[in-house]
C-alpha cells in the first residue's frame, strides 16, 4: 500500500492493494492516480533541484517542504490542463474555497483508508503549532497556504466580466508555480524552513513588478498559519525592505520523523505567540469583510 | 517473547500496529518458528545497518520490537522493496498465519 521516490534506485515505484473500502472489495493501483504519480515525481524534481533537503538530519519543516512540493505538483499540473480548470470554476462556481477535486488529494487512495476526502486536503486551515514533526502532517500547513494564496490572487485578478474565469485561473496557476519554484530554488541548500521559502516568495514577486496585494497575501496567510510573523498589522501593506521571521520554529535538534500517524498534533514545542495571532486574524477577517463590502458596492 | 511490529510512513505518513504477540502464548513449535524468524530478522537488520541507507522519500518504514530476559530493542527496517525486506516479509507472513 505505497508509492515511493528512491533516488538510490532512481525510480518511481507505485504499488497495488485490495480493499474493502468503499465496497465492493477491489484494486487500488497508485500508479493510476494522477496526483499520486505528481507527488512522487515532484520529490524527484525536487531533490534534484535541492539535493540537500532529503537528509534525515534536516528539520521537520525541510521534509515537510518535500512532502508539501509532491502535493502541490499535483494541484499545479491539474491547473495546467485548461479543461481540469474549467472543471474546477464550473465545480466551485469560482470560489476556490467551495469543495472541489483540485484541493482534495489522492481521493481513491484516502476512501480505501476510510477518510472522506481524499488523503490529504490543501484547503485546509492547519497551523505550524497544530502539527507535528511528521513530515506528511506538517507539509499540509505550508500547502495549505499556497493553496489560500492561490484563491487570494485569483480572485484578486478575476474578472469575469471581461474574461473567462478559467483563463484567469491557468495564468494565475502558471504564475504561482513559477514563484513557488523560484522560491524553493532560492532557499538554503540544507534545513530550510517554510519562513526561508516564504520570503524568499515575497522578494521574487516584488521582483516580478507584481502588485502589493500579492505580497500582502503570501505575507498574510503564511502570517495565519504561524510560518511567519509580521511586524506590522495585517491589514497594511507588505513592506519590501522587511525579512521576515519565522513565528514557529522546528524545536532546536529536531529530527524528521517520518513514522508516524499524518493529521493533527499538538505538540508542546510549537506554541508560539497565541494572542498575537489572534489578533492579526480577527484584523484580516475586519480587513477581508470591508474589501467584500466593497466588491459588493 | 515480545514482539510488536509496527508500520508507518510511506505516501500516506500513516502508523499501524500490525502484530503484537508474546511467544509464551503459543504452542512450543509456533514460538520456535517465530523466534528463528525473529533471530534472522535481527542478523540481517544489523547487516543492512552497515550498509549505506536507501536514499529517497515516502519509504515505508518497519519497526520491530523485541521484549526478552535480555531487555527490549528495536529493529527498523526501510523497505525500498529491496530483498532486504525478505526477513520481514517472511515474519509477516508467519504471524498472520497464527492469527487465521
Amino acid at each position: 500500500m505505497n508509492a515511493f521516490y528512491s533516488r538510490s534506485e532512481k525510480a518511481l515505484k507505485f504499488f497495488f492493494f485490495d480493499t474493502a473500502l468503499p465496497p465492493p472489495s477491489h484494486t487500488v493501483f497508485t500508479c493510476r492516480s494522477l496526483d499520486i504519480v505528481a507527488h512522487e515525481t515532484g520529490h524527484a524534481v525536487l531533490d534534484a533541484l535541492q539535493p540537500g533537503w532529503l537528509g534525515l538530519a534536516n528539520p521537520p519543516q525541510t521534509g515537510g517542504l518535500h512532502e508539501s512540493f509532491g502535493d502541490l505538483t499535483a494541484i499545479f499540473l491539474a491547473l495546467s490542463q485548461l479543461d481540469q480548470v474549467e472543471a474546477v470554476i464550473a465545480q466551485t462556481k469560482a470560489n476556490l474555497h467551495d469543495k472541489t477535486f483540485l484541493s482534495d488529494l489522492a481521493e481513491e487512495f484516502g476512501l480505501a483508508l476510510g477518510r472522506p476526502n481524499g488523503l490529504r486536503n490543501a484547503d485546509n486551515d492547519l497551523t505550524l503549532s497544530q502539527v507535528g514533526t511528521e513530515v506528511h502532517a506538517i507539509s499540509q500547513v505550508f500547502t495549505g497556504a499556497i493553496y489560500d494564496i492561490l484563491a487570494d490572487i485569483f480572485a484578486f485578478e478575476r474578472q469575469a466580466a471581461k474574461r473567462d474565469d478559467a483563463a484567469s485561473l491557468y495564468d494565475v496557476g502558471q504564475y504561482l508555480l513559477s514563484l513557488v519554484l523560484r522560491a524553493l530554488i532560492a532557499a538554503p541548500p540544507v534545513g530550510a524552513t517554510f519562513a526561508h521559502v516564504a520570503n524568499q516568495m515575497l522578494n521574487i514577486a516584488l521582483a516580478d513588478g507584481k502588485p502589493v496585494q500579492y505580497r500582502n497575501f503570501i505575507r498574510n496567510r503564511f502570517s495565519l498559519r504561524e510560518v511567519i510573523v509580521s511586524p506590522v498589522p495585517l491589514a497594511e501593506d507588505h513592506d519590501a525592505k522587511h525579512e521576515y521571521a519565522a513565528a514557529v520554529t522546528d524545536a532546536k535538534g529536531a529530527t524528521q520523523d517520518r513514522r508516524t500517524c499524518c493529521g493533527t498534533m499538538n505538540q508542546p514545542e510549537y506554541h508560539g505567540d497565541a494572542e498575537a495571532l489572534d489578533s492579526e486574524y480577527r484584523e484580516l477577517k475586519k480587513t477581508a469583510g470591508t474589501r467584500r463590502e466593497r466588491h459588493a458596492a | 517473547m515480545r514482539i510488536i511490529v509496527r508500520r508507518s510512513g510511506g505516501f500516506a505518513g500513516t502508523a499501524e500496529t500490525l502484530h503484537d504477540i508474546d511467544t509464551d502464548n503459543l504452542d512450543a513449535e509456533s514460538a520456535a518458528e517465530v523466534e528463528n524468524l525473529v533471530r534472522a530478522l535481527d542478523a540481517a537488520a544489523q547487516d543492512d545497518g552497515a550498509q549505506a541507507q536507501p536514499v529517497g522519500a515516502d519509504f515505508i518504514n518497519y519497526e520491530v520490537t523485541l521484549s526478552d530476559g535480555q531487555g527490549q530493542r528495536t529493529v527498523s527496517i526501510v523497505d525500498d522493496n529491496s530483498p532486504r525486506l525478505d526477513p520481514v516479509h517472511r515474519l509477516l507472513n508467519y504471524l498472520s498465519t497464527l492469527r487465521r
